[in-house]
């Protein structure tokens, strides 16, 4: 028997699993021990009812913002030629 | 300043890639796995699930986010957190989706802290969403070229965009967004965004809004639409705009001659 996470990190990893249909891979690798809620939502590919079923949702996935730094470290500096 | 490797505590960022179980590679997993402790910042819950399996001690760095909390203070907190246990002497691991240096602000920047601390810091690469938009939409970036901008950046300076080459506007969704506080920004913001690209491309210029698979049974959204239906369109924190090329190449004739006289030369 496999549990949901496990199910999906083989999906992702098995060609033969993706290239399946998505129930026949769940019965593929013993998928038949999820929950039928969490089968269903796996089948109707609805990740916020899987989120729900697993208690885990995420606030923010934005690691970036247009923060401008006095130095930006990746742009070269212009040396002052009249200090040569 | 102590020479690197002299202090006990490490840092190493890593991608563990944008699918779930498709994109990891050994070598971010072997980091993960023996690090004495592991940040994520992930792009899903269930992804943060799949990686707390891996080691131990995994601590997610969702709970520093909060709406109307200004990011830059939620990234520096990242920072501090990743840097107090470099401090503290661990072998630290910092999980982040992706690619750990594209479009992601806490990684460099703690690397280059705990650098110039004498701490061993490095990144290793991984699959971005860069990597997965070229793949999904069956575009070489090589042919025409490829401009890559952060949308309000893009929208806070002036930048020369080439209409001819592909145009890519990361984090549309918090668009226009000057306080960095918000989780999105909404139709008004992106028709100023609009205004701003209709200089370069017509209205009714087909784009893409992008977002990449991050769960293995999902398909990447790619949905095609007039520059001009732009505002109206449901656009969350996970959506990428893509502007394909509207122009063709134009030649530079003058220096063209210059490399045939080169050719000629004896």
């Amino acid at each position: 028997m496999t549990d949901v996470i496990d199910f999906l990190e083989r999906l992702g990893q098995d060609a033969t699993l993706r290239r399946a249909p998505l129930e026949r891979a769940l019965d593929g690798v013993g998928g038949t021990g999820l929950s039928a809620e969490v089968r269903a939502a796996l089948v109707s590919r609805d990740q916020k009812a899987l989120e729900e079923l697993l208690g885990s949702r995420n606030v923010c996935c934005m690691i970036n913002a247009p923060i401008e730094e006095e130095e930006p470290k990746d742009v070269p500096v212009k040396k002052d030629v009249r200090a040569a | 300043m102590a020479e690197p490797m002299d202090r006990k505590g490490s840092l190493v960022c890593v991608g563990v890639g944008m699918t779930l179980g498709s994109h990891i590679t050994p070598l971010a997993r072997s980091y993960i796995e023996k690090a004495d402790v592991v940040f994520t910042a992930l792009s899903d819950g269930i992804i943060e699930l799949w990686l707390a399996r891996m080691n131990a001690d995994v601590r997610s760095l969702q709970a520093l986010y909060k709406e109307g909390k200004p990011r830059t203070e939620t990234y520096r907190q990242m920072v501090d957190a990743l840097l107090s246990e470099v401090r503290a002497g661990k072998q630290v691991c910092g999980a982040f989706y992706g690619h750990p240096g594209v479009f992601a602000w806490p990684p460099h920047k703690a690397i280059e802290i705990a650098r110039a601390e004498g701490y061993s810091a490095h990144m290793e690469p991984g699959v971005s969403a860069e990597d997965c938009l070229y793949a999904d939409l069956g575009f070489d970036p090589g042919r025409y070229g490829c401009q890559h901008y952060e949308a309000s950046q893009f929208m806070f300076n002036r930048r020369r965009t080439d209409p001819s080459a592909y145009l890519i506007l990361w984090q549309i969704g918090v668009a226009g967004d000057q306080s960095f506080a918000r989780f999105s920004t909404g139709a008004q913001y992106r028709k100023i965004l609009v205004e701003l690209l209709a200089r370069d491309y017509d209205l009714a210029h087909e784009v893409i809004v992008y977002k990449a698979a991050t769960l293995p049974m999902h398909q990447p959204r790619m949905e095609r639409m007039p520059l001009g239906s732009l505002p109206d369109a449901e656009i969350d924190m996970h959506a990428t705009l893509v502007i394909p090329p509207s122009q063709p190449l134009e030649p530079n004739t003058e220096i063209r001659e210059r490399l045939r006289a080169l050719d000629a030369a004896p």
